[in-house]
């Protein structure tokens, strides 16, 4: 769907992006992270055609970027980091100019935006001022004229900044309906944990290179694994201990009164191999769970890793 | 075929606005004030001598017409110049640039925009105009040609606007460098004019004195055709021309150093606003081509090209 080959920009001579592959699937919900001045939104940039890239290759639904910019801005839908509002426009008459913009008019264009406005929840706002509405309110706006020309792919450069707990929530409800549709999404953030609610693939990006990308599930597992398995037993410790001691995939095990913390390098089957061992042994487990991968560990690990090498170079 | 997308929207949106509301009022009050001070004066005249001189007629033609190109001048800058900044100043046109609009649609949709105004000015004050057909003398071919002056004028100026408000980030900066270059190019050009000439002089002049002529053979050389950009001697030369004057030139030919003769200066309307309507569709072409990220591979805005020219 979108494929992103050693895209690298300098800005004089500051390297924005170097070498930076991304692929994303067709139908995913792909969550670009990094943190602040990583490259997101140069990347984003380039992939609607408003920044050139000095080299690396784009392509889009198959066509390079380069070569069909035109075809390929009709496949996208851009909401940016900003909102993009004129004063004198009222909510529909903003929705109807970006349709005229893409050969929309008429009764067409007006069904097509009443049916969007419905879609974000604005309906009751068409004859609102744009200038007038609210941050919340404006970002939908944002989101429903990206979806003007029924774009492929949807390219969201942090949505959700400045949005409070609700209005997020409604935000990602909306993001996951048009996913659901059928609609690649793209969504871009330096706030990892909200994106691993909804996300269905990832990319985390750091100082203009990928530093990990891959379907989410992956991604948690290989968090996961490195996370240790949490056992609570009501009795019988010494013998769960014993158990333990033996098996081939425990590395180390800390014991809290009947709380175990194992450090388990084995995948489900394994764990659900162990829990059998226990269980066979009468051992009462009330919780065998993995601690939950944090992303924003991972997150933290990556990034931190990055710069304790930056360092190094340096030194 | 639809209208224009940016144009539609300029419309709907300007007509919201009361400052258009408000300088076309001014615009045409300050007319309607310079035509009927003029007719009183004439008046005034035929009841003290009792004799209507049709020559003061002309005249008042010749005010309005000026006065009606001088408020142009002043006006077309400030309608222009605000039309990419204005876009970049609500952070919409990077949304324009990736719908299925081209940036020269773009440019397209600002340049009827700001044309329509004008023609909206133009055409508001033809009741004004109009006082001068009450007494005769002007023909409507005569109005026709100072009309295409006045549109030619405006179109060049819609360009430098244009131009500069894709160039610089800030409206208010693209109003000030828009007015600089109308200002350079109405009197910069003539007191370029008079310096050469008045160079050239000294030099006659020192020669002569030995020969002992006059020295009426001064000119500024090459510098004159800078007045083809003009479009004030433009509009002087057509007043000039239709107030029964041999040469379009001859009134200021000896003031600023002109040839009044010679292939260009004998067709000097018309090479004048050929050359002018030319630099405005190649400033127009300029501006889509300045908003087209496609076109400039290091696109930068000039703010950080200069900061990073700074650092390197
Ligand atoms: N027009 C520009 N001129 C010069 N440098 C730029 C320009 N645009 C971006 N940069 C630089 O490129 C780097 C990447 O910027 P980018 O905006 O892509 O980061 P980001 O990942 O979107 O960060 P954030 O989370 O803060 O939005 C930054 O260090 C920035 O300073
Ligand atoms: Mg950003």
């Amino acid at each position: 769907m979108l494929k992103i080959k050693d895209l690298t920009k300098t800005f004089g001579r500051y390297h924005a992006l170097s070498g930076l592959n991304m692929e994303v699937p067709e139908g995913s919900l792909y969550g670009f992270v990094g943190p602040n001045g990583a490259g997101k939104t140069t990347t984003i940039k380039i992939l609607c055609g408003l920044l050139m890239p000095d080299s690396g290759s784009v392509e889009i639904c198959g066509m390079d970027i380069a070569e069909r910019p035109r075809e390929i801005r009709g496949l996208i839908g851009y909401v940016p980091d900003y909102f993009g509002v004129y004063e004198n426009l009222k909510v529909s008459e903003y929705m109807e100019f970006f349709a005229s913009c893409y050969g929309l008019y008429g009764l067409k264009a007006r069904r097509r935006c009443t049916a969007l406005l419905e879609q974000t929840g604005l309906e009751e706002k068409t004859e609102f001022y744009v200038d007038g509405l609210s941050r919340g309110m404006k970002q939908r706006l944002c989101l429903a004229r990206a979806m003007i020309h029924d774009p492929q792919i949807l390219i969201m450069d942090e949505p959700t900044s400045g949005m409070d707990p609700r209005s997020r929530f409604d935000f990602k409800e909306i993001i996951r309906e048009l996913n659901e549709q059928g609609k690649t999404i793209l969504i871009s953030s330096h706030l990892l944990q909200e994106l691993s609610e909804i996300c269905t693939d990832l990319g985390i990006i750091e100082q203009g290179r990928m530093a990990l990308s891959g379907n989410m599930e992956e991604i948690l597992n290989r968090v996961d694994t490195s996370r240790p398995l949490s056992i609570t037993v009501n009795g019988r410790v010494e013998q769960a201990l014993a158990i333990l001691r033996s098996h081939p995939c425990v590395q180390t095990i800390s014991v809290k009164d009947k709380e175990m913390m194992v450090g388990f390098m084995g995948d489900k089957q394994d764990e659900a191999q162990l829990l059998q061992q226990l269980v066979d042994a009468e051992v009462p487990v009330c919780g065998y769970s993995r601690v939950r991968g944090d992303l924003e560990t991972l997150f933290m690990q990556i990034t931190e890793k990055d710069e304790k090498e930056v360092l190094i170079h340096e030194g | 075929m639809k209208a224009n997308a940016v144009y539609r929207k300029e419309v709907k949106a300007s007509s919201r606005s009361i400052r258009f509301s408000m300088a076309l009022m001014g615009f045409n009050g300050i007319l309607a004030a310079a035509a009927l001070i003029n007719m009183y004066s004439l008046l005034y005249q035929v009841r003290t001598t009792a004799e209507i001189q049709y020559s003061g007629l002309l005249e008042m033609y010749r005010i309005v017409a000026a006065v009606e190109f001088a408020l142009l001048l002043c006006v077309m800058p400030a309608i222009a110049s605000g039309s990419i900044s204005g876009e970049r100043e609500h952070r919409t046109l990077d949304l324009l640039l990736t719908t299925q609009m081209s940036p020269r649609q773009i440019v397209w949709g600002k340049l009827m925009a700001s044309l329509g105004d004008m023609f909206l000015i133009l055409i508001s004050s033809f009741p004004v105009m109009a006082l001068v057909f009450v007494y005769g003398g002007v023909t409507v071919k005569d109005l026709f040609i100072v009309f295409l002056c006045l549109v030619t004028t405006a179109l060049m100026i819609t360009g430098i606007g244009l131009y500069c408000s894709a160039v610089f980030q800030r409206t208010v900066l693209s109003a000030a460098v828009s007015y600089a270059a109308v200002v350079l190019l109405v009197g910069g050009t003539v007191a370029a004019n008079r310096f050469v000439l008045g160079l050239s002089t000294m030099r006659w002049n020192s020669y002569m004195n030995q020969i002992g002529s006059v020295a009426s053979q001064a000119t500024s050389g090459g510098f004159q055709y800078l007045l083809l950009f003009n479009p004030a001697v433009t509009f002087y030369s057509i007043i000039r021309e239709q107030s029964g004057s041999r040469n379009a030139l001859d009134g200021i030919a000896g003031w600023i150093g002109l040839h009044s003769e010679g292939w260009i200066a004998d067709r000097w309307i018309l090479v004048s606003l050929c050359v002018q309507l030319v630099s405005a569709v190649l400033l127009i072409r300029g501006t889509a081509r300045w908003i087209d990220p496609a076109s400039r591979k290091r696109r930068m805005p000039a703010k950080s090209f200069w900061r990073n020219r700074k650092k390197n």
